[in-house]
């Protein structure tokens, strides 16, 4: 393994990233208490909800990394922008396969199109459209450019899932975290909660500082590869 | 399938999707990290 694909930084972050994702599936179902109305299957917010939060992070370190990119021109904040994007997409499929294995047993029905999840799924779709558009760019500079300027775009569409559920009345519930009065959670599903973020998010972490180096490898490659092409006898 | 059922779905779908990217991940980087060493190498930056 060269030398550039490795990140130090992996050999602690990888096992505390397991350690806290244990801790959080324990806390989830164990320590967290019961929820009245819903009963067991509320569980599924531990780790739907924070999967959200972080994938919403993810999509704003993919903007910040492609704002970066425009004014610095350096290829690194475009790697940093790709693995964010990608990592956000994961967690975003995450919400949206475990939100209808919520809404089912509680609503009845596995999808409706209110306003939160269909602009989640939205958010999906740009962020997977502009995976799919730099796998269509053959040209390193090009590719850079027009997708970074693609994902300041796609990001408009984040702070308004973030506030689906506060500016309308949705199927989806009403917020139970920074939702103004008449909103809350019980202090242990709170510290619960929180514990599970904080788990995905060095999750996340890790995802990116094993994607980052593969983009700035395969940028490596491009250029060697045309280096050969030229090099090349005729 | 009952309420529980789901929970439980729902975990394993989560955990199956991350881990499934994590492993994806793992093998990129070994594809990419052995096609960068052989065109170091064809380049003459091996040596």
């Amino acid at each position: 393994m060269p030398e550039a694909l490795e990140n130090k930084w992996l050999k602690v972050a990888g096992p505390l990233a397991l350690l806290l994702l244990a801790g959080g599936l324990y806390a989830a179902f164990f320590v967290a208490p019961t929820e009245r109305t819903m009963g067991n299957v509320q569980r599924i917010f531990y780790f739907h909800a924070s999967s959200g939060w972080i994938g919403g992070l993810a999509f704003l370190l993919n903007a910040v990394g492609s704002v970066v990119y425009l004014a610095t021109r350096r290829s690194w904040w475009d790697s940093f922008a790709v693995a964010a994007g990608e990592a956000g997409v994961v967690l975003c499929t995450g919400v949206l396969l475990s939100g209808p294995l919520w809404a089912k047993p509680v609503w009845g029905i596995w999808w409706t199109w209110d306003a939160r999840l269909s602009l989640t799924l939205l958010c999906w779709m740009l962020y997977v459209a502009y995976l799919m558009l730099r796998s269509f760019l053959a040209d390193p500079a090009r590719r850079a450019l027009i997708s970074a300027v693609f994902a300041i775009f796609a990001f408009a569409d984040v702070p308004i899932v973030y506030m689906a559920i506060r500016w309308w009345r949705t199927q989806h519930p009403q917020p139970v975290i920074a939702g103004g009065e008449g909103s809350g959670l019980d202090p242990t599903m709170r510290a619960v909660f929180y514990f599970c973020v904080l788990a995905l998010g060095v999750m996340t972490a890790c995802f990116m500082m094993y994607r980052l180096p593969i983009e700035e490898g395969q940028r490596r490659i491009e250029t060697l590869r045309r280096q050969l092409r030229i090099e090349e006898p005729a | 399938m009952s309420a529980e059922g789901f929970l439980a779905a729902a975990y394993v779908v989560l955990a199956g999707l991350y881990l499934g990217y994590f492993v994806r991940l793992r093998a990129r980087r070994r594809r990419v990290g052995e096609e960068l060493a052989r065109l170091a190498e064809r380049a003459g930056e091996g040596k």
